[in-house]
């Protein structure tokens, strides 16, 4: 199974705003919202390995760190992310990576609780 | 990021594409319509581009084929549209409209609804609608979009009826392409016409609208003759003033005046009021128009002010919007309304026209005093009149009705619910208690709860208040979230002493309100 996630990304909280709309509405059932969003997983983990091709490089100083259920958690401060064409500085940047080598749902399962607030400022 | 933001729209459509034709087969099997599907697919695209984190999504956009509305424009739109969209976001509602319009051609426009938006949708007059390509399309007449009874939101047809809308921006040519029958199946189409000239960028609406309504009051009169022959019969029959408005007549007379920026926007014939008429236009609530610079007043003014004088039940469900907390821009188009409101010559609209005639533009107070009209204002008034803590929400109340407000701005009229959430928000974010679980107590017994759970929650909150704030609910609306973020995989995380370096791969990022994506990253920092 694809990591979820990239639920909590634009892409991925605008669809399950979405679906949630539409399941308010009934037009779909929280079933097929689930399995809508199990082949975002997919989708999106597809396309970002195969059709993405760029590299990105940053530097700051890191805050925090935290690595539990093989899930890197950072908060990194006064950040430049600098790519081939651009620079662009942040204050503050949390990075939440999950285990690149194996794609195993659990591992991050933690993540879509409270999709929201986890993911702050 | 120049290049990646090129990169990122065009990903995002295909992973879209993949999730939608992906599920398309699984829909069908649970029995749904592809309607549905394409309901979830303007949804998610609107909100995609309402959140702006994404440039040029909506141009990308213009090359798939998943427009609803296929729109003519009328033969006179200029070319330049300078003017950058600007966003406009109605309140109360989650909603964000945002059109994308296919103007390559020039004839032809699509649109498609943004989130939450349900047909029919009214668009007021005064609003400029922008275009995927950038274009502007000032509709200067309250414009109703609605779907087709089949639920097909394809307009294959022009204009099913021929003639000019009321609006002015058909052309006589333009008229000619239109068909003089009426369909009350097909979705009617105000249209502009053949020509693909794009709207000149001007927003500039009254001066426009002067000559234009004047000659829409021209045209009306001998337009709605005809217009009501052939509509009256029908069974649910959409306005009349909007049907004079924006059905095409046979006649299509003058020449209207192009206006700048006049978007043709397709009606819903009265076959589909049946279906709709216990939805208000603005039934989904409030919409955020991307795009769209109103000069006049509010687009509610429009849409009461056309709707009141024959729909009672739709002047009721207007207020029942209102009252939902659908705000809408203050910017409407008070100059147009009222010439609308003239234009129907109907005793209620006259009221209404004066009563909106005597109002500042401030939109809050139009819409305070439309509320007034119906006696609403005295009932959300009872409601809102609690004790204690409650009495701010009274104020609040007040403050709409006095002016613009801060946040409660966009919220228009809120409902108690709302009120009382965002009372006991104020409350407890001081206190940092989390109490709002819904309860509609009083506020004086939620605040006595909440301080004993705030001191407990104190002593955990503060040592790492930033990154797990889950005690704390703040409901509000944003325009923009400044966060940034970073999801991605990781490869190697490397550590040495207290210089970290990480290795990280496909990953989606997020800051200054924009999105980005990488293949590869690397970064070094140190604790």
């Amino acid at each position: 199974m694809a990591y979820q996630l990239y639920r909590n990304t634009t892409l991925g909280n605008s669809l399950q705003e979405s679906l949630d709309e539409l399941i308010q509405t009934q037009q779909i059932t929280p079933q097929l919202a689930l399995q809508v969003l199990l082949q975002f997983d997919k989708a999106i983990n597809t396309a970002l390995a195969n059709r993405v091709r760029n590299r990105v490089n940053f530097k700051g100083s890191l805050n925090t760190y935290r690595f539990c259920d093989n899930v890197w958690t950072f908060v990194l401060n006064d950040v430049e992310f600098r790519e081939v064409t651009d620079l662009v500085k942040v204050d503050k940047v949390k990075i939440v990576a999950c285990d690149g080598k194996s794609s195993d749902y659990f591992s991050h399962s933690s993540l879509i609780i409270r999709p929201r607030l986890f993911l702050t400022q | 990021m120049l290049s990646n933001s090129s990169h990122v729209p065009k990903l995002y459509l295909s992973i879209i594409d993949d999730v939608i034709e992906s599920m398309r087969e699984v829909f069908l099997d649970e029995g749904l319509e592809d309607r549905v599907l394409d309901d979830l697919r303007q949804l998610w695209e609107s909100k995609i581009m309402q959140s702006k984190a994404v440039d040029g999504l909506a141009l990308m956009k213009n090359t798939i084929n998943s427009s609803n509305f296929v729109l003519q424009l009328p033969p006179n739109y200029g070319q330049t549209f300078s003017k950058p969209a600007a966003s406009m976001v109605i309140p109360a509602g989650q909603h964000v409209q945002s059109f994308t319009a296919k103007n390559n051609g020039g004839t032809l426009a699509t649109f498609s609804l943004p989130p939450g938006m349900t047909y029919p949708v009214q668009i007021p007059a005064g609003v400029t609608l922008q275009t995927a390509s950038g274009q502007l399309y000032k509709v200067n007449v309250p414009v109703m979009v609605t779907q087709t009874p089949a639920g097909h939101r394809h307009l294959s047809q022009v204009q099913p009826r021929q003639g000019v809308p009321v609006v002015e921006w058909r052309d006589p040519s333009s008229a000619s392409q239109q068909s003089a029958t009426v369909v009350p199946s097909t979705v009617l189409k105000t249209m502009a016409l053949p020509k693909t000239e794009p709207f000149s960028p001007q927003p500039v609406a009254p001066p426009r609208a002067d000559p234009q309504t004047t000659e829409q009051k021209s045209l009306i009169p001998p337009v709605q003759p005809p217009n009501e022959k052939p509509l009256l019969p029908q069974p649910v029959v959409q306005p009349p003033v909007q049907e004079n408005n924006f059905v095409q007549q046979p006649q299509v007379p003058s020449a209207q005046a192009t206006f700048s920026g006049q978007t043709p926007v397709s009606f819903q014939p009265p076959a589909q009021l049946p279906s709709h008429p216990p939805e208000s236009p603005f039934d989904s609530g409030d919409f955020n128009l991307d795009g769209i610079d109103f000069d006049s007043p509010q687009p509610l003014d429009m849409s009461l002010s056309s709707s009141s004088a024959h729909m009672p039940s739709l002047q009721v469900k207007m207020e029942t919007t209102l009252s939902e907390g659908s705000g809408f821009m203050g910017q409407g188009s008070e100059f147009e309304a009222r010439e609308m409101v003239k234009q129907e010559d109907h005793g209620a609209v006259a009221d209404m026209t004066t009563h909106l005639e005597g109002l500042p533009v401030d939109s809050t107070k139009l819409e305070m005093a439309l509320l007034k009209d119906y006696n609403y204002n005295d009932a959300l008034a009872d409601i809102i009149q609690l004790d204690g803590p409650a009495d701010s929400s009274s104020e609040e109340v007040e403050e709409l009705e006095g002016g613009a407000m801060g946040e409660n701005e966009f919220l228009g009229m809120m409902t108690v619910e709302a009120l009382q959430a965002l009372q006991e928000v104020d409350g407890s974010s001081d206190d940092g208690i989390s109490s709002s679980s819904g309860d509609s107590v009083g506020m004086d017994e939620i605040t006595v709860e909440e301080d004993p759970l705030n001191s407990g929650d104190d002593v955990s909150e503060q040592d790492i208040p930033d990154l797990f704030d889950t005690d704390n609910v703040i409901v509000c609306q944003y325009d923009k979230v400044c966060f940034s973020f970073l999801v991605c995989q990781y490869d190697k995380i490397h550590r040495s002493k207290n210089r970290w370096k990480f290795y990280l791969k496909d990953g989606v990022m997020c800051y200054g309100g924009k999105d980005y994506v990488f293949s590869k990253a690397v970064g070094e920092a140190e604790w």
